[in-house]
């Protein structure tokens, strides 16, 4: 079986997401800089492709103008890679000779 | 007026339905949202990124590729702004009674179109690693695409204002040195606009005055040959399947010469009359599309390592 692969975009979103569901914009912001406005929908549509976040457009009130945002929430899976992650993180910084001689 | 509109409507020709969905229209409607024009612009530029990913359908990149492309942006920059300033320098000594930071600026429209090219040549020599992975090489296409808006825009319209500003400045500068100039200098084909190009051509034309309608003519095609030039020359240099950054700084320099050589060439053929002024202006670039195609060939024949590393 092949481990599902996070890159670290990847992983901060989950992180942010955890917390609750955002807009693309809020998970810029959120981030400190860290994601750029211009690839955090293309990493947002991948991950949606790979089944780790979902997404439903809001509901406008009557008369607005403009397309509806987009919410952004982890999936039960994302959530379970992102702590896969996490623990093999977690792992490595506990044993300091597990890293490769130089 | 709903900011992102346009956006939307190239977007729904350009990208599949599945990106226009998930991609495209989340990040448009963030965009509505905004407020303030430093936050709308920035989310325009990332709006348009987002389009430009989507239609060249870049796959996950990694962080070593976007290291190169922003190497390769930042060697572009290196060596473009100090050629922008060396191509600034002749019409500057040309009225050396004109002085000052303003008058320079006015000539940066005109520079700009020949710095580009070869600044990015240069760049693609230097920047990128020995095989660039297809992403890269995407990435860096997107770039001489935004570089090729740069250089169409001043040429459009910097270089008419820019030119047309530095004669009025040295016309007033010479009046002030008791020199007899004409109150209104008449323009020539440099300071005036596509649309103004255009009547002159089609009024010489009629005129019976052939030669001057195929210089005009000229002058007018090679706007838009200008504005390609970065991408004939970009495309070129990442079809040549060299890995030595030397080789490829030689290649870079050569090809940049040959262009501007076969812009003399063709302006020559076309006083001679051997070539229309559209063949003679078009010329560089076809040249360099055919050459293009042929390191393309030639790189991916049998036995013979990709040009790119498909990883």
């Amino acid at each position: 079986m092949e481990v599902p692969r996070l890159s670290s975009a990847e992983r901060l979103i989950l992180q942010l997401l955890a917390g609750e569901e955002m807009f693309g914009l809020q998970l810029v912001e959120q981030s400190g800089g860290a994601l750029k406005r211009g690839t955090v929908y293309v990493t947002l549509g991948r991950m949606q492709d790979k089944g780790y976040v979902e997404s439903w457009t809001e509901k406008q009130p009557p008369g607005a103008i403009g397309l509806p945002r987009r919410l952004y929430r982890p999936t039960a899976y994302g959530l379970r890679v992102l702590e896969a992650w996490e623990a093999a993180a977690r792992t490595f910084r506990r044993r300091p000779q597990l890293k490769p001689a130089t | 007026m709903i900011p992102g509109r346009l956006l939307h409507r190239i977007a729904a020709l350009t990208c599949s339905a599945r990106s226009l969905e998930q991609v495209v229209e989340p990040a448009i409607a963030d965009l509505q949202r905004e407020q303030g024009m430093a936050a709308l612009v920035s989310n325009y530029v990332a709006v348009l990124k987002v389009l430009g990913l989507c239609v060249l359908d870049i796959s996950e990149a990694t962080d070593d590729d976007r290291r190169a492309v922003k190497r390769t942006l930042a060697w572009g920059l290196v060596f473009t702004c100090p050629l922008t300033l060396l191509f600034v320098m002749p019409p500057l000594s040309s009225f050396p009674e004109v002085r000052g930071w303003f008058a320079a600026t006015l000539l940066v429209p005109q520079a700009l179109p020949l710095a580009i090219p070869i600044g990015l040549a240069f760049a693609v020599a230097v920047g990128l690693p020995g095989r660039p992975t297809m992403n890269v090489v995407k990435g860096v296409v997107l770039v001489a695409v935004g570089a090729s808006l740069v250089s169409f825009a001043a040429l459009a319209w910097g270089l008419p204002v820019g030119n047309e500003g530095f004669r009025r400045v040295a016309a007033d500068v010479a009046r002030s040195n008791g020199e007899l100039v004409s109150v209104d200098p008449s323009k020539g084909p440099n300071e005036m606009w596509l649309s103004e190009l255009s009547r002159e051509i089609s009024g010489m034309t009629a005129a019976g005055n052939h030669r001057g309608a195929r210089r005009y003519s000229w002058t007018f095609h090679l706007r838009f040959t200008l504005a390609l030039a970065v991408m004939a020359v970009a495309t070129f240099l990442l079809s040549v399947p060299i890995d030595r950054r030397l080789f490829r700084g030689l290649i870079a320099f050569v090809t940049c010469f040959s262009y501007w050589a076969l812009i003399y060439i063709g302006e020559l053929a076309i006083r001679r009359d051997y070539l229309t002024p559209f063949a003679g202006a078009w010329l560089p670039n076809l040249i360099c599309a055919a050459a293009t195609m042929v390191a393309l060939s030639w790189s991916m024949r049998p036995g013979r390592s990709d040009v790119v590393n498909h990883a």
